[in-house]
Formats: C-alpha cells, sequence, structure tokens
C-alpha cells in the first residue's frame, strides 16, 4: 500500500532542518511504516556519501602569493599619495565637514556657473562692459549660493539665503520658485515668514502672485496665515478670498485668525 | 568574542586602513574559500586565483564593508561574483567543473585497497556534482560543505529563506538522482 506521508519530511530530517518535536513525529511514522524506512534508509546513505567529500587543501605558497600581492597593493596606494591627492583628499574632509551632498552639488554647481560665465564673456569680449560682467557674475554667484542655502538643514543658514535675496536686483525665476517652495514647505516657522517677506516685494510678479494666493491654504502657522492676509489687503488681490473661504472652513484654524480672515475677506469684497 | 565579531572588527581595522589586518583575515578564511572554489571549477591553480582575487577584491572595496551582515556573508557575496566572472571569462556554461583534473588528483592520492571504495564513491560524487547546474552546484557547497544556515545564503544570493530551502531541497535530490545514475553505469562496465 501506498504511504501517504509527506515525504520532504523525510529529507528535511536528513537535512537537519526539523525541530525536536517534527523530529519525534517524523521518527515515529518512520517506526511504523515499511516504505518510508526503506525511504529515509537510501536517503541517509546518499546523505553519508555526501558527507566524504574531502576538504581540498591549497598549495603552502598560497600565503607568500598573497602577502606579496598585499604588499604591492600598499605600496601603489602610497605612491598615488601624491601632491594632488593630498590636495584633494583636504577638500573633500573640507566639504564633508561644511556641506551635505546637495549642499557640495549647489557649490559645485556654483563654482562651473562662474566658470562658464567669465568663459563666454571672455570670448563675447565686446559686448558688456567689464563692470557689467563683474556684476552679472556676482548676481548668479548670490542666485547660486541663495539656492544652495536654502537646502540646508541649519534654519539660521536658510534664513540666511533668504536674505540674500534681498541683494540682488533682478531676482531670477528659479530663485523666485525656491522661495515659493520655501513658504510652502519649511519646517520652520521664521524662515517662512522671511520668504514671505522677499516675495511680498515681488508681487509684480503675477506667478508670485499666483503662488501666494495658492500658499494661503498650505499655511497652518497662524503667523503665517495672517501677514498673507496682510499682504494680500495691502495687494487688493481678490482672487484670494476663495483660498481664505477653504482656510476658514478648516477646523484647525485658530479662532484669532479666523476673525482677521473674516474681516479680510470682507475688506477685499467692498 | 565570537568569530563573527573578531572577523568583523579585523574587518573594520582593514576599512580604516590598517590593511595589514586582511592578512589575519586571510588565515583564518582561505581553506573554507578555496573549498568553495575547488569544488566548483574542479582545477587547483584557479581556486587558488580566485582565492588571491576575493581577498584584494576585498581589500579595494574594504569601503563597502558595513558591519550589516556576517563578514562571511559580505565575503561570499565577493567570492560568488569572482567565480561568475571567471565562468563568463571561460566561457563555459552547464558543466563548469573540470572532472578530468578532480579524476587524476583522485587516482594520484589512491594507494591502498580500503580506500579505493571511498575514493570511487568520491569520485562518483564530483561527478555527479560537477552536472548539477551552477546555482544548485552551489547552494549545495554553501549549505553542506560551508555549513552555513540558509538565512546566510538566502543574504549572499539574496533570496528568501524559504525560496533557499525549496531549492536545496530540489539541488539534493537531482544530485542523488545523478548520483544513483553514475554508479549504475560504473557497475555496468
Amino acid at each position: 500500500m501506498k504511504c501517504a506521508f509527506d515525504k520532504e519530511k523525510l529529507w528535511s530530517l536528513a537535512l537537519n532542518e526539523l525541530s525536536d518535536a517534527e523530529k519525534a513525529e517524523v521518527n515515529l511514522h518512520v517506526a511504523t511504516c515499511s516504505a518510508c524506512t526503506e525511504e529515509l534508509n537510501s536517503i541517509m546513505t546518499f546523505w553519508n556519501i555526501t558527507t566524504a567529500l574531502p576538504e581540498p587543501e591549497p598549495s603552502a605558497a598560497i600565503k607568500n602569493t598573497f602577502m606579496q600581492q598585499l604588499e604591492a597593493y600598499k605600496q601603489e596606494q602610497l605612491a598615488k599619495t601624491s601632491f594632488w591627492d593630498q590636495i584633494k583628499e583636504n577638500i573633500s574632509k573640507f566639504t564633508a565637514l561644511l556641506v551635505t551632498p546637495r549642499m557640495a552639488y549647489g557649490l559645485g554647481m556654483l563654482v562651473i556657473g562662474v566658470i562658464a560665465t567669465s568663459l563666454y564673456f571672455q570670448q563675447k569680449g565686446n559686448g558688456k562692459s567689464e563692470v557689467e560682467m563683474l556684476s552679472s557674475q556676482v548676481k548668479e554667484m548670490r542666485e547660486m549660493l541663495t539656492l544652495t542655502l536654502l537646502e540646508h538643514p541649519s534654519a539660521s543658514e536658510r534664513l540666511r539665503a533668504v536674505s540674500y535675496v534681498n541683494e540682488i536686483d533682478t531676482v531670477d525665476r528659479r530663485v523666485k520658485d525656491a522661495l515659493l517652495t520655501t513658504l510652502n514647505n519649511d519646517e520652520n516657522v521664521n524662515v517662512r515668514l522671511t520668504a514671505l517677506e522677499t516675495l511680498s516685494k515681488m508681487t509684480t510678479d503675477p506667478k508670485v502672485r499666483e503662488g501666494l494666493i495658492q500658499s494661503i491654504a498650505q499655511q497652518e502657522s497662524p503667523l503665517v496665515q495672517s501677514a498673507l492676509a496682510d499682504i494680500m489687503l495691502s495687494m487688493q488681490e481678490k482672487k484670494s478670498v476663495r483660498s481664505f473661504q477653504q482656510l476658514l472652513k478648516k477646523p484647525e484654524t485658530n479662532e484669532a485668525i479666523k476673525t482677521k480672515i473674516q474681516a479680510t475677506i470682507h475688506q477685499l469684497n467692498i | 568574542m565570537t568569530n563573527e565579531t573578531i572577523d568583523n572588527q579585523l574587518m573594520f581595522r582593514v576599512k580604516e586602513g590598517n590593511l595589514d589586518q586582511m592578512a589575519l583575515l586571510f588565515d583564518r578564511h582561505h581553506r573554507s574559500l578555496y573549498g568553495f572554489f575547488y569544488h566548483q571549477t574542479g582545477i587547483k591553480e584557479v581556486s587558488e586565483d580566485l582565492v588571491q582575487t576575493v581577498f584584494m577584491n576585498m581589500i579595494r572595496s574594504r569601503a563597502t564593508f558595513t558591519g550589516t551582515f556576517k563578514f562571511e556573508t559580505w565575503m561570499y557575496t565577493i567570492a560568488r561574483n569572482a567565480l561568475k566572472d571567471y565562468f563568463r571569462r571561460n566561457k563555459r556554461t552547464g558543466n563548469t567543473v573540470n572532472t578530468e583534473e578532480l579524476e587524476e588528483n583522485i587516482k594520484e592520492t589512491t594507494t591502498a585497497d580500503h580506500t579505493l571504495h571511498r575514493k570511487e564513491e568520491e569520485l562518483i560524487l564530483r561527478k555527479a556534482l560537477a552536472r548539477l547546474s551552477e546555482t544548485d552546484r552551489e547552494l549545495i557547497i554553501l549549505s553542506k560543505y560551508r555549513e552555513m544556515k540558509y538565512q546566510e545564503i538566502a543574504e549572499i544570493l539574496k533570496l528568501s529563506e524559504g525560496a533557499i530551502k525549496v531549492r536545496i531541497h530540489r539541488a539534493v535530490k537531482q544530485l542523488r538522482e545523478i548520483y544513483l545514475e553514475i554508479s549504475q553505469q560504473t557497475m555496468s562496465v
């Protein structure tokens, strides 16, 4: 009669995969089943043969060969540690101390930007005056520095980044977008407020106005909500009414702010 | 201190730049690695070269050692890559083991009559191992001859422990089938 016992368990027994309880269960069955006894014996005979495979021994010279290779590698490394490697190492240590990978990228881009700009103007030669060239380079540097510092983990550095924008005459689209992102996403309320203050000076740009309106519903801090209400009122931006109404519907909006928003909506609707 | 901790500490020292510590790791692991390669290639010189390659590769990529897994797990991951490279360079697929050299080595060491039977078994077993697929052979070598736990093999092969168990069962059964087949052929000659 054919036995219905799971034969995989016989293999598991040979491969030492079973717990004591499982082993006992298999042994109990095998003791009463001749078919499984035969199968287990066959498996174990084979398994014992596989155990007998001797471990090969490497030659005695293997260690010496390795030591020679190791020594050669060490010499090679020593030779590589030249003047330039030292400089590279110092730079990498310095940047590792000062910057995050994103900052490193930003600074790298800044250097490339400055070099590219100088090359461009060197080639053009006759276009702008030297003063214009320099001013353009400074502007580019400030913008890059702003974009880089806005990603810095320290809030004070991000505040510094926002303050740099005030020193730029014509602010680039990328910087404006970065400021709007900061306004909407920065974890620090002071950074968000400073970004808002800076953006409030750029409201002649329709995209900035639109960005500020969209930001209203995203703000959770009463301070930023209040500042946005003041700005919208000074701009007489009627399009912001809808966003303020959304804010009013939110149960978590501060009661004092709700009163201010209602007053702002009223004044905008006049 | 466990062997794992000692290995990891030595490797961390290598990572910090103390390359001489690799000589200690070499002493502790080169035999095991040599066996791993010899069972898979059947060629002494190649196996020794591969051992050297693995230790030098570990030095070169010491920065990638994190200690998340056992040192041995990391070492065998590098060993597998070295072996794959070797097979690729030599464009050998399927039956990758040099059974001729294995046969020669066994004949050389067979002196007394009482060892003849065991040597025959060994030869058949090596031939059977050689006829397995690279993957099945590797699984048997790691679990049976390197005595690795399924979990460790799973980490090296980047598979689940359950998948390793299923594959090992399949590989062992396949090995027995081939072993019995070769035995019968040998007996009928």
